[in-house]
């Protein structure tokens, strides 16, 4: 039972409902300073810590295991949870708060989670409670994006839960959480692989994530930024690692993102393209396979973690501030919002990988892993994908949104409230501590390898050639860079514009099949209930003469005839009994 | 900060670094041809003057369409075609 206390999890399941029953006073305090606990219980939970309950027959489900790999997803969670409460607290809607810490919650409860039933559980309650933060956001857009994003997760979930049931056949019975990789296990191999696609946004199953994020709360999408593909990649190295299609997969992701991301407008929807981006890099690391490349997608995933979630405070902050999401409508916010925009170069810059920030301890090693494992296409493709995130969050963001003049009038009518300075400040300062400090994070990686050194004349050099010099296109196609206001056709047009469009039709033709059978079943049902009306009417045996409405007073007889024959049996018998006297 | 000076500062940098390249650090350790000296500095400018080309100029004009090309899934109170 001790161990289950601890679990970081759960104690942010507890957060969040003490969160939504608190008075509006103290809900901010619990939002704030709740995730603490969890942080706590995370740094406490000892390495091979377990909890087990029963649960039905001879199941039992294993709730609770912590091994290296689990822990550090446990650990980066709980931060998450911490940091996206506390720019969260002055939000007064408890249902946010409810889901948003249920999330993170549900989140550690998957990485924690050692059999298949515990897991597909919480997994999707990640999608319960994610999809509740798109609707928190009251806009008919953001219900509408609520429920396409519903109807992908139930898809998702659906495959993910068969891919379990041909896991359990073909295992006897086995649920245990195992690694899959090199077994012959057809559908069940299949089906796990596609309903993890889903999760982690793998072309074409990816438009969901852009469509759902830049439509959810500008506190809900901070959390959102982080944890369902996050899972997805935790879920990948654990159970795929070394799939060669997630290899490659991983590079579609990673240059499909950072294409997108040069078109995008929004500043939410640009973001969102990139967590697509960096996700890639992750996948691919776990379709290597090398313990460099699943150490380099963990690292690259908590580092990920934290500068995305502070891109996505950062962005929050501008249009919360401005009340602005388009790119082309800002500008000058370095001068109106200092403190915003070094929290969003020190989280650009980290995303870049350019040294002495947290993205360039991590992407590098997974880059670096793909070269070292003979495959220098994936490694060029990579870096060609890390160029296109430096042109498109530290350039295109940070010129347009924070350097260039201020000639578009956009002014801040509300000022920021001190939580979300705060949490921008602590997950700006994590972005740093751990770029300058690397062993901080790379003591806890879970995969025996040699260790990496990030701060050598290589390393320290290449992004520097390959960044600055990726600045002269940018300055050279200025114009052409700052974008416009359009949306960018994804793979969600399929089902947005011609899926929806059959949906539409086929609806059409079954509510006319439906009007027409109907409308014939009424014309039978009066002839029928015409017909069985009136037994005299019906006895005439003209079923389909035209006739009037029945009214029974036409088929009375007349008083007189019962009183007639009463008198006549009256006066017969008073006559028989004169009679026989 | 104009165009010239950024052009000049990136110039700094690159001089520097190539510097310390002919110096004699080893940049990559596999690649499937062997990698000439400033093949950063030319893979960074390649790269990115294609994903420019290929974001901007090729698939923009493909994939943008107007603001409100989704929006006839709506009426004019937002509850859509039921």
């Amino acid at each position: 039972m001790n161990e289950l206390m601890l679990h970081p999890g759960l104690i942010l399941w507890v957060v969040g409902i003490v969160a939504m029953l608190a008075p509006k006073a103290i809900r901010k305090y619990v939002l704030a300073l709740g995730p603490l606990a969890a942080v706590g219980a995370a740094l406490k939970l000892p390495l091979g810590a377990e909890y087990t309950m029963h649960f039905v027959r001879d199941i039992q489900l294993h709730l609770m295991y912590v091994d290296k790999l689990a822990w550090i997803f446990a650990f980066i969670f709980s931060v998450l949870a911490l940091v996206s409460g506390i720019y969260a607290a002055h939000n007064p809607n408890r249902m946010e708060a409810l889901c948003s810490m249920a999330y993170a919650g549900g989140a550690i409860c998957v990485c924690l989670a050692k059999d298949w039933l515990s897991f597909i559980f919480f997994w999707e309650s990640l999608a319960v409670t994610s999809l509740f933060l798109v609707w928190c956001n009251p806009t008919h857009e953001a219900r509408r994006a609520g429920f396409r994003y519903m109807l992908v997760h139930m898809l998702g979930g659906g495959i993910l839960l068969a891919g379990i049931f041909c896991i359990w056949y073909t295992g006897h019975g086995d649920l245990m959480i195992h690694s899959l990789t090199n077994r012959r296990l057809g559908w069940a191999l299949g089906l796990g692989l596609l309903g993890r696609f889903i999760n982690v946004a793998m072309p074409p199953v990816n438009a969901w994530l852009v469509d759902a994020y830049s439509n959810s709360t500008l506190t809900g999408g901070v959390f959102m930024s982080c944890l369902t593909t996050k899972v997805a990649v935790y879920a990948l190295i654990r159970v795929y690692a070394g799939t060669e299609l997630l290899m490659w997969g991983g590079v579609l992701m990673a240059l499909y993102g950072a294409c997108y991301a040069i078109m995008e407008n929004d500043m939410r929807k640009l973001l969102a393209h990139h967590i697509i981006s960096q996700t890639g890099f992750m996948v691919a690391g776990a379709g290597i396979g090398t313990a460099m490349s699943m150490n380099g997608a963990t690292a690259h995933a908590f580092c990920d973690i934290l500068f995305k979630s502070l891109l996505f405070m950062c962005a929050g902050a501008v249009i919360y501030a401005t009340g602005i999401k388009h790119i082309n409508k800002v500008g000058g916010m370095a001068k109106k919002l200092p403190l915003v925009a070094v929290c969003f170069f020190s989280a650009a810059f980290s995303i870049a990988g350019i040294p002495a920030f947290n993205g360039f301890i991590s992407k590098n090693i997974t880059v670096n892993a793909a070269a070292a494992a003979g495959q220098p296409m994936v490694f060029t493709l990579l870096e060609l994908a890390a160029t296109g995130t430096f042109l498109s969050i530290p350039l295109k963001m940070g010129y347009f949104i924070f350097l260039r003049k201020d000639d578009k009038g956009a002014e801040v009518i509300n000022p920021l409230p001190i939580n979300m300075k705060i949490a921008m400040s602590i997950s700006g300062f994590l972005c740093f501590l751990y770029g300058v400090y690397p062993d901080l994070l790379y003591r806890h990686l879970p995969f025996e390898m040699t260790p990496y050194q990030p701060f050598t004349a290589p390393h320290l050099l290449q992004p520097v050639q390959m960044l600055g010099m990726a600045m002269i296109p940018f300055m050279m196609y200025l114009k052409n860079m700052e974008p416009h206001t359009a949306i960018s056709l994804d793979t969600d047009w399929f089902y947005r514009k011609p899926f929806a469009g059959f949906i539409g039709k086929a609806s059409a033709l079954l509510c006319a099949l439906c009007s027409g059978l109907g409308g014939a079943w009424q014309v039978l049902y009066e002839k029928f209930m015409d017909l069985t009306s009136n037994p005299m009417d019906f006895l005439d045996a003209k079923p389909f003469r035209k006739r009037s409405h029945y009214n029974p007073e036409n088929y009375r007889t007349s008083i007189a005839d019962p009183m007639m024959i009463t008198l006549t049996v009256l006066v017969s018998s008073i006559a028989y009994f004169i009679a026989t006297m | 900060m104009t165009k010239k000076t950024v052009y000049l500062l990136v110039a700094v940098v690159l001089v520097l670094a190539a510097a310390a390249e002919m110096a004699g650090v080893h940049m990559h350790a596999a690649s499937w041809w062997p990698l000439p000296f400033g093949y950063d500095i030319f893979f960074g400018f390649v790269g990115a003057w294609v994903l420019i080309i290929v974001s901007k100029l090729i698939m923009a004009p493909i994939l943008q369409r107007d603001k409100d090309y989704y929006d006839d899934e709506f009426d004019e109170d937002g509850r859509g075609d039921d």
